[in-house]
């Protein structure tokens, strides 16, 4: 395994008013609640979430841009949770995170073609003719073409499709071994998508580049993940090979998601799991399954964590999965 | 019967660094108690068309041709009391961020009413009675009513949103993108109100980036590329038998998570509409694009019950 998280929790401490302040004790939002996966070489593991359920958090832990509070992420058999200086730089040569919104991680200022080829130059990686060499190519795997042209251009010139191109091509021109990418198509349009997601199956195929791939979408989970996670307020509850959990969810939180996800086929309207709506305070998540305010088959046992637990391939975190 | 018959529409924003023709030449037309989806990327002027139909198009754009005819009223040219009667009354209009139309500072509860009181004639006790109906249809509970905007969760303002839009019962919803920041199990109860809307009678006119939502809910769908819209057609044909290149790559890029797992997508960057491509807008992209379609721009025609705008079905070739 080139990735491992083992039983990660990350909090949140909420902004206090007055009042709080004068009462004391720190509310927390439990953004990550003990998360453990795992990512091996070569795999695409897609992270799938709505809004607030913590996993863009989950992908920020894994590249170390932040710490968790408690648990382990092993990178390449290595707590990175505990490394420092040089150790620490070296080991981040080797991981990377691109974002949803490539215009907030590029520099408005300087040629795209330049900011690429700094980092091989801070690096170390090459000299500055060689350097060039190798981000014309790179402009090139990411389809930016003629490359040339691409080189001398700024990011405010380009369309939101070709900046997260170069997103990608800053994040992989260092060749690492692991990919976070955070929503990188979702603020593009529909027609481009695939390109993107084109771009990254072939990088995974050229060298065996390992990506946590997060989104909201399970349809383009579905077409990039070899397995799919899914989370629901800071917690796993269902993990699999992408074509069982889509055929065959066993959370009922997996199925309400595939439920909903609108599709351009007729289908015949066959048992649809919906989910009572309920404000979830993040701070007071409910106790038990989280889920079980909403969830149709709830029972008093769901007052009770349920834990994920394996059945062969795939694990669910539910007292009564799906059968 | 029609509702709302749209001839030609042209809305260009005249900025400093150029005209953009954002809407250029758009005709359609919604009949009564039918929902319409138009369905179009970023940049393909679709909010743009939804906003001239309510005159709400934001300076430096405006109405530069065209015929907005609403029950037998073009509001194109209609004075500014018409319109703002008309706005609110007989058309509602719900938009991508609820927060748009939302006071912070009131309860939702009073902002219904006071929309009630202006625009619907009745006083005292009976706006609460109405206010509260209208709560209720689109599945917000009575307390909610003294809630203010950021008590509630994004769906809930969306429902406050749609509640306040059609209390006055309007012939017809516009609704831009409205559940575009929502999550998609909320996306499908906010479709499920404006279902039962349009049971009742009410027109929607649903605009959206996205071809799968508009195609499980709409009876037609308008397809929309740089300003124009290429084709016009029921729903299941438009999604079964797409005859325009656009349409026909759209549908095949859009992913289905019941459909095969190809990677389609279409090559190239939808066109700048501050300098058009000549000829079909679409032409740079498209794979079938011939000599014609870089010099002529194509006519909308009607082929197989439908309204196309392309050279390859053009009846003269």
């Amino acid at each position: 395994m080139l990735v491992v998280a083992e039983n990660v929790k990350k909090y949140f401490a909420v902004e206090k008013g007055l009042l709080g302040k004068l009462l004391g004790g720190t509310r927390f939002i439990r953004a990550v609640d003990g998360v453990s996966l795992s990512i091996d070489k070569g795999e695409i593991l897609a992270l799938v979430g709505e809004s607030g359920s913590g996993k863009s958090t989950l992908g920020r832990l894994l590249v170390k841009l932040i710490d968790p509070d408690s648990g382990a992420v092993i990178f390449d058999g290595q707590d990175i949770t505990k490394l420092k200086g040089e150790n620490l730089r070296r080991l981040r040569r080797r991981m990377q995170i691109v974002f949803q919104d490539p215009y907030a991680s590029l520099n408005p200022k300087m040629k795209i073609g330049d900011q690429i080829t700094q980092i091989l130059l801070e690096h170390n990686l090459a000299t500055e003719s060689f350097a060039k060499k190798e981000v014309i190519q790179m402009l090139k795997a990411v389809g930016l073409t003629p490359p040339e042209d691409f080189y001398h251009k700024y990011p405010h010139q380009l369309s939101g499709g070709q900046r997260q191109r170069v997103a990608i091509a800053r994040a992989l021109i260092l060749k690492p071994d692991f990919l976070v990418a955070d929503e990188p198509v979702s603020m593009l349009d529909v027609s481009i998508r695939a390109s993107i997601l084109d771009i990254l199956l072939k990088f995974r195929s050229e060298y065996s580049l390992s990506i946590l791939f997060i989104t909201h979408d399970l349809s383009v989970a579905r077409l990039i993940g070899d397995r799919i996670a899914v989370m629901y307020l800071g917690k796993i509850v269902e993990e699999g090979s992408a074509e069982d959990v889509i055929a065959k969810p066993l959370h009922p939180y997996t199925k309400a998601l595939i439920d909903s996800i609108p599709s351009i086929r007729r289908r015949q309207d066959v048992s649809r799991v919906k989910l009572k709506e309920y404000i979830v305070d993040p701070v007071n998540p409910p106790r038990g399954c989280r889920l079980h305010p909403r969830c149709p088959f709830a029972t008093k046992e769901c007052l009770v964590e349920p834990k994920l637990i394996k059945f062969g391939n795939r694990s669910v975190a539910c007292h009564h999965p799906l059968g | 019967m029609s509702l709302l018959s749209i001839k030609n529409l042209k809305v260009y924003y005249y900025t400093l660094s150029g005209i953009v023709r954002a809407v250029d030449g758009v005709s359609m037309v919604v009949s009564k108690g039918e929902w319409f989806s138009v369905v179009g990327e970023s940049g393909s002027g679709k909010s743009t068309l939804a906003y001239s139909i309510i005159n709400l198009v934001p300076p430096p754009g405006r109405i530069v041709e065209g015929e907005i005819v609403f029950n037998e009223v073009n509001l194109a040219k209609a004075p500014h009391s018409v319109i703002r009667r008309v706005r609110g009354r007989e058309i509602g209009f719900v938009f991508q961020d609820p927060m748009t139309s939302l006071d912070p500072l009131r309860t939702v509860g009073s902002q219904i009413k006071e929309v009630i009181e202006e625009h619907g004639g009745a006083s005292g006790r009976e706006v609460e009675v109405i206010a509260k109906e209208a709560f209720s249809e689109v599945g917000l509970s009575e307390e909610k009513f003294y809630s203010y905007p950021h008590q509630l969760s994004g769906g809930q303002r969306q429902r406050v949103a749609i509640a306040i839009a059609t209390v006055l019962k309007p012939k017809l919803l516009i609704a831009d993108e409205p559940t575009t920041a929502l999550d998609v199990i909320v996306q499908r109860s906010i479709m499920e109100i404006f279902w039962r809307l349009k049971s009742r009678g009410m027109s929607i006119v649903l605009v959206t980036h996205d071809l799968a939502l508009a195609s499980e809910w709409s009876d037609r769908i308008a397809v929309m590329y740089a300003g124009e819209l290429v084709e016009i057609g029921p729903t299941r044909d438009i999604i079964e038998a797409p005859l325009h290149p656009y349409t026909q790559l759209l549908v095949k890029s859009t992913p289905d998570i019941q459909g095969d797992k190809a990677l389609n997508y279409i090559p190239g960057e939808p066109p700048d509409l501050k300098n058009p491509p000549s000829g079909c807008r679409f032409h740079p992209r498209c794979p079938y694009a011939t000599e014609i379609c870089r010099r002529e721009a194509p006519k909308p025609t009607i082929v197989r019950g439908r309204i196309v705008s392309c050279h390859l079905l053009s009846p003269t070739r």
